[in-house]
């Protein structure tokens, strides 16, 4: 339940889920993979019954056979005993990947780090269901890795290392005392620009624990 | 909560956000050099005009101002992402602004039929925006991103915190004419 006093410690919106399946589709470039949805759909299938499937456009050739089975499960059973149903297309999309829910009320949003949220939102801990000073922190390095890890110059991807390393060095995670959206929006821009073999000490030691985990090891697995 | 609003890179979004909390919320607004939310003497460390509107419509639960479901928050995000990105960047603005006249097209509000920090975020993002004020003054803009902008400009609360700004900022505006 949520607090609606200044001090309040909760923002947690109500239970989305309704009855019948959740429907999102997602668009994606094969040269560009969303690694953060990877993540989310593992953690989406421990909390939830999850049928997950990829389909390739005719505009796009060639996407690596790893890729397409990293999305792919519950071939058995009806798509409707299902409570989400995400479909992942392949296809060209310049201005990053997409995500569209109900097509009658919503307009597509974009990006890799807004879809993450909403799946984020799906789940219970998270994100959104977090203290709001812990969401608000959250936001910030969601923020600071769109802007530095992947669209910055080097410089400033040094500098987003540095703050990276000297936070990693006083704690276990990003936000809190567990794995947050936090770690796995850094985590996913980290794989995708390749700079997690040049990171310095802690950042290392950190991704070596996201790695561990079930939920990151097994995208890792596939890719 | 305090709320000091930097007079150099003024929060136009946050100001309006502050405007349309519920009542029980309230946040005094000063003005200084920087910009900075304050809850006695916790600071939230939320310096950007976007991550106040964020701030406060969350903390301001209940209303609709920060959406009111998974997807109308993600669409919100959507669109506070959209005011900083395209709307802000030169080469990218016409395209972004004939997107925006796409969808407003056939709408009064961006998401979920009221207004929300999405809203607050495009009309900054649109009125501190130079190309935008020329388009404007030479009749030339996107009919239905101008009818949007008119709409609420033209609402009590944006008047009441367009009237509020600091001088400097409304000395650049008359400088557009």
């Amino acid at each position: 339940s949520s607090s609606s006093s200044v001090t309040g410690t909760t923002t947690s919106l109500p239970n989305n889920l309704g009855d019948g399946l959740l429907d999102v589709v997602i668009s994606a470039s094969p040269e560009n993979p969303p690694l953060s949805l990877f993540v989310l759909h593992q953690f989406l299938s421990k909390q939830y019954s999850v049928i997950a499937k990829s389909h390739i456009h005719s505009s796009v050739k060639g996407v690596p056979e790893n890729l397409c089975t990293i999305f792919h499960n519950g071939g058995s059973g009806a798509r409707m005993d299902h409570q989400i149903g995400l479909t992942l297309m392949w296809k060209n999309v310049p201005l990053g990947p997409t995500m569209m829910v109900s097509a009658n009320t919503q307009s597509p949003v974009h990006g890799e780090a807004n879809i993450a949220r909403y799946m984020a939102r799906l789940l219970n801990q998270l994100y959104e269901n977090l203290d709001i000073t812990m969401v608000t922190e959250i936001d910030n390095w969601i923020e600071q890795s769109n802007k530095q890890l992947i669209n910055g110059s080097s410089k400033e991807k040094a500098a987003m290392m540095r703050s990276l390393n000297s936070h990693l060095g006083r704690s276990d995670w990003l936000v809190g005392s567990d794995v947050s959206l936090a770690d796995i929006c850094v985590w996913a821009a980290l794989q995708q620009t390749k700079q997690g073999d040049s990171a310095p000490s802690n950042v290392k030691k950190w991704l070596k624990v996201c790695n561990d985990r079930n939920e990151f090891k097994t995208v890792l697995s596939h890719l | 909560m305090k709320l000091v609003a930097s007079r150099a890179n003024v929060p136009i979004g946050a100001l309006l956000t502050v405007e349309h909390l519920p009542a029980k919320l309230c946040v005094e607004v000063t003005w200084g050099d920087i910009n900075d939310l304050r809850d006695g003497d916790k600071s939230f460390n939320v310096t950007s005009s976007l991550s106040i509107c964020r701030y406060l419509g969350r903390m301001a639960s209940g209303s609709k101002l920060y959406g009111s479901s998974a997807i109308e928050r993600t669409e919100i995000d959507h669109w506070l992402d959209f005011s900083c990105g395209y709307v802000s960047c030169s080469t990218q603005f016409n395209n972004a602004l004939s997107h925006l006249d796409k969808v407003l097209g056939p709408i009064t509000y961006l998401v979920a039929d009221t207004l929300t920090i999405a809203d607050f975020a495009i009309w900054e993002a649109l009125r501190v925006n130079q190309e935008w004020n020329k388009q404007v003054n030479n009749g030339i803009a996107p009919v239905n991103v101008t009818r949007y902008y008119n709409h609420l400009s033209n609402l009590p609360k944006f008047l009441k915190v367009t009237k509020s700004l600091p001088k400097v900022e409304m000395k650049s505006q008359e400088s557009v004419k």
